[in-house]
């Protein structure tokens, strides 16, 4: 058996960097560095109402279950807001799963349906744009769908924060995605926090920034989190899913990649934040939601996907 | 579960099941003894990066060992979504 590094006691349970640490030590350094991250970039401060992005996975759950067990020390009230798309044969099971892990640890989780909201599941959102042959994907849909009732609830409920659990390697599968898509603007909004200036927005912090995937699966596992392994249908479909393998390869014949590369992710988007201007966001004609542009996302998908199937207004 | 000698008679092999969760089937692993995690990924060219090994629902660092009779559960790190 392998001791654990810091305090020499057996079993251990993963391996950080070159070392292993057992149960205990792993969950108090995987605390400490989520704390850290918080308190060294100043995520929240004293009084925020924050709303975390949960879906339901071994990610969202641990960053909902640590922020509420250190709620006072961060002097914060925190709730869970989960948006259930309507994914077939997936999202049912994460969304039971989140529900007896908000009872058995008395979380709060406001729920979101997009069946609610616009009137069609995502699946029969996909089938409309698959049918007219709209330039929008599943995980297109899916990801402006999403941030945009976040967003809005997240304000509605009260909240003046948004925590996401994106952990290290969502963050350079997205850098490498960029990468290949040359988008450099991207890379320079793609921080721990997102700056943007509307009345109407809520500012998301990256708590988990400095988290790989690993790290937060085993954590969800050693505090009972872990939801019964499902996937999306849709990942098939997702850049995400190449980016992710080949970042893998790299880490498994080098180990330490990942964090490199965020290491160099970091670096650029500092250099080129400082390009960017993060101008006056605009106010959506249809929906009065922040937009980049005089109609937001969301609407051009919901008005697009309304040609061919009656969906109702948002807003 | 059986042991073997090899044909030197030095080493003993062990057979441990692991259930790979991901594609939902059990395979039998033959591992030179001493085995660890980290070989037994190997073995079954699982990318360690993107693997818990677990064992009676408890995660496995690669340098723990396993044993002959082991049942392990091999829980992909990423998830779809």
């Amino acid at each position: 058996m392998a001791k654990c590094a810091l305090c020499g006691r057996e079993p251990t349970v993963i391996d950080v960097g070159s070392v292993q640490l057992c149960r205990d030590c792993f969950i108090g350094y995987f605390e400490r560095k989520v704390l850290k991250t918080v308190q060294r970039y100043r995520l929240f401060s004293e009084g925020d109402i924050v709303a975390v992005a949960t879906s339901g996975g071994k990610d969202s759950l641990s960053l909902l279950y640590i922020l509420n067990k250190y709620s006072k020390q961060l002097g914060i009230r925190v709730f869970g807001l989960l948006v259930d798309e309507g994914i077939s044969g997936y999202r049912e099971h994460t969304v039971k799963h989140a529900l007896e892990v908000s009872k058995r640890f008395g979380l709060e989780i406001e729920i979101v349906r997009f069946s609610d909201e616009f009137g069609m599941t995502l699946d029969q959102m996909v089938e409309v744009s698959r049918k007219a042959a709209l330039p929008y994907g599943p995980c297109t849909i899916c990801g402006v769908l999403r941030r945009y009732l976040i967003n809005r609830y997240a304000r509605e409920l009260g909240a003046t924060k948004v925590a996401t659990a994106h952990n290290v390697d969502d963050e350079v599968q997205v850098f490498l995605m960029n990468f290949v898509r040359a988008g450099v603007s991207s890379m320079g909004r793609e921080g721990i926090a997102a700056v943007a200036q509307h009345r109407k927005f809520v500012q998301r912090v990256k708590p988990m920034y400095f988290c790989s995937e690993k790290e937060s699966t085993v954590y969800a596992i050693l505090n009972g989190l872990y939801p019964p392994f499902v996937e999306c249908k849709y990942i098939v479909y997702s850049f995400r899913l190449p980016a992710r393998e080949m970042i893998n390869e790299y880490e498994a014949c080098r180990p330490g990649s990942k964090y490199r590369l965020l290491a160099l992710k970091t670096y650029l988007w500092l250099k080129l934040s400082r390009n960017i201007k993060h101008t006056q966001l605009k106010t959506c004609t249809i929906c009065g939601e922040p937009a980049s542009s005089d109609i937001c996302k969301a609407c051009q998908i919901l008005s697009d996907l309304k040609k061919y199937r009656k969906v109702p207004d948002v807003g | 579960m059986s042991r073997s000698s090899n044909s030197m008679g030095t080493s003993n092999k062990i057979r441990v099941r692991a259930y790979l969760v991901r594609y939902s089937r059990e395979v039998e692993i033959e591992l030179e003894e001493p085995a660890t995690v980290e070989d037994l990924l190997k073995k079954l060219g699982v990318n360690p990066a993107d693997a818990v090994v677990l064992k009676d629902g408890v995660p496995l660092s690669s340098k723990e060992r396993v044993h002959n009779g082991d049942k392990l559960q091999i829980l992909p790190v990423s998830s779809g979504g």
